[in-house]
């Protein structure tokens, strides 16, 4: 982590929020701080999903049929549903600068 | 801030929306929460350094009794925090549940999205009981409000009904920060760039 700036108290400031992409493992997702209309803090996260009402081998979600899960909880509209699973079969790979980034971080906890 | 005239306007405006009592109790929200930034942050400053005053005041008396090489705030407030949330115990508990109660309307008043890679936007004030002494959001605040955003975000995309029926929960595998400009604070308070 880098900190060069703060939010000053009391000011207001959005998030944007949005997924990157998916891989056969993670969902990757990008949090982008903006104040005063200008970029200031950005958090990349890759998460995953489990099931924790499956067994614990079968626990881990891939993230195709997570979304796919997900897209078929939209019961009420199937037009929007269809479409949605139609993206999540043509699929969106992270940005391989993303992914190197959360690669590296996750390096420094590996046991070697 | 929004004035009367304009949250008329803007009820006005979506009135052809399904949801018009929503977007005018969304804008009366959004300026219920942005209030605070001109009266509000005045009578905080003020409170803030009268505080300051008696607690310095009182790590003087510390610091002559043997307690000597701390700064006189910072031991302040290492003595002074504990004895606020004991004695303002409901402050404390909005404290803590300070987030949900503010990234409520980001559950409720946000329309679907359709979209995997489509945006939702959050809004956030950096309250004083999110700040360091030196008086921005503090470090650990914005992983908390990225929670809020995640949640808010999966919501939309219809997160709710797949942890409540199925029993799907997320779970982070790493996360990378990186702060990319600095804000309009003085200049004394605010650490060097490097």
């Amino acid at each position: 982590m880098r900190f060069r700036a703060e939010l000053p108290m009391m000011s207001s400031a959005t998030i944007e929020t949005r997924i990157q992409g998916w891989d056969d493992k993670y969902i990757y997702f990008e949090f982008l701080f903006k104040r005063g209309g200008r970029a200031a803090f950005v958090m990349m996260r890759k998460v995953m999903l489990i099931d924790t009402r499956a067994k614990r081998e079968e626990r881990k979600l891939s993230p195709t049929s997570a979304l796919t899960r997900l897209a078929n909880t939209l019961t009420w509209d199937d037009a929007k549903r269809q479409a949605l699973l139609r993206a999540v079969e043509k699929g969106a790979p992270p940005s391989e600068a993303m992914r190197t980034l959360l690669a590296s971080s996750d390096a420094l906890l590996s046991p070697d | 801030m929004l004035k009367g005239s304009e949250l008329v306007g803007r009820a006005s405006r979506f009135s052809a929306c399904p949801c018009t009592s929503m977007g005018w109790q969304s804008a009366r929200l959004r300026q219920w929460l942005s209030i605070g930034k001109t009266w509000g942050s005045a009578v905080a400053t003020l409170f803030l350094a009268w505080l300051a005053r008696r607690w310095q005041l009182a790590a003087v008396d510390v610091a002559s009794a043997g307690a000597g090489g701390a700064s006189g705030l910072s031991l302040a407030l290492v003595l002074g925090t504990p004895a606020l949330y004991f004695f303002l115990q409901p402050v404390a508990l909005y404290v803590v549940y300070g987030s949900f109660f503010e990234f409520m309307p980001a559950f409720c008043l946000q329309h679907p999205l359709y979209d995997w890679l489509g945006v939702s936007v959050t809004r956030l004030t950096a309250w004083p009981w999110a700040c360091d002494p030196n008086l921005h959001l503090t470090n650990s605040a914005y992983s908390g409000l990225c929670d809020s955003a995640f949640f808010a975000h999966m919501h939309r995309l219809g997160y709710l009904k797949l942890f409540m029926g199925e029993g799907v929960a997320p779970v982070i595998g790493s996360q990378v920060e990186t702060t990319l400009r600095s804000c309009d604070a003085p200049a004394a308070l605010t650490t060097p760039d490097s």
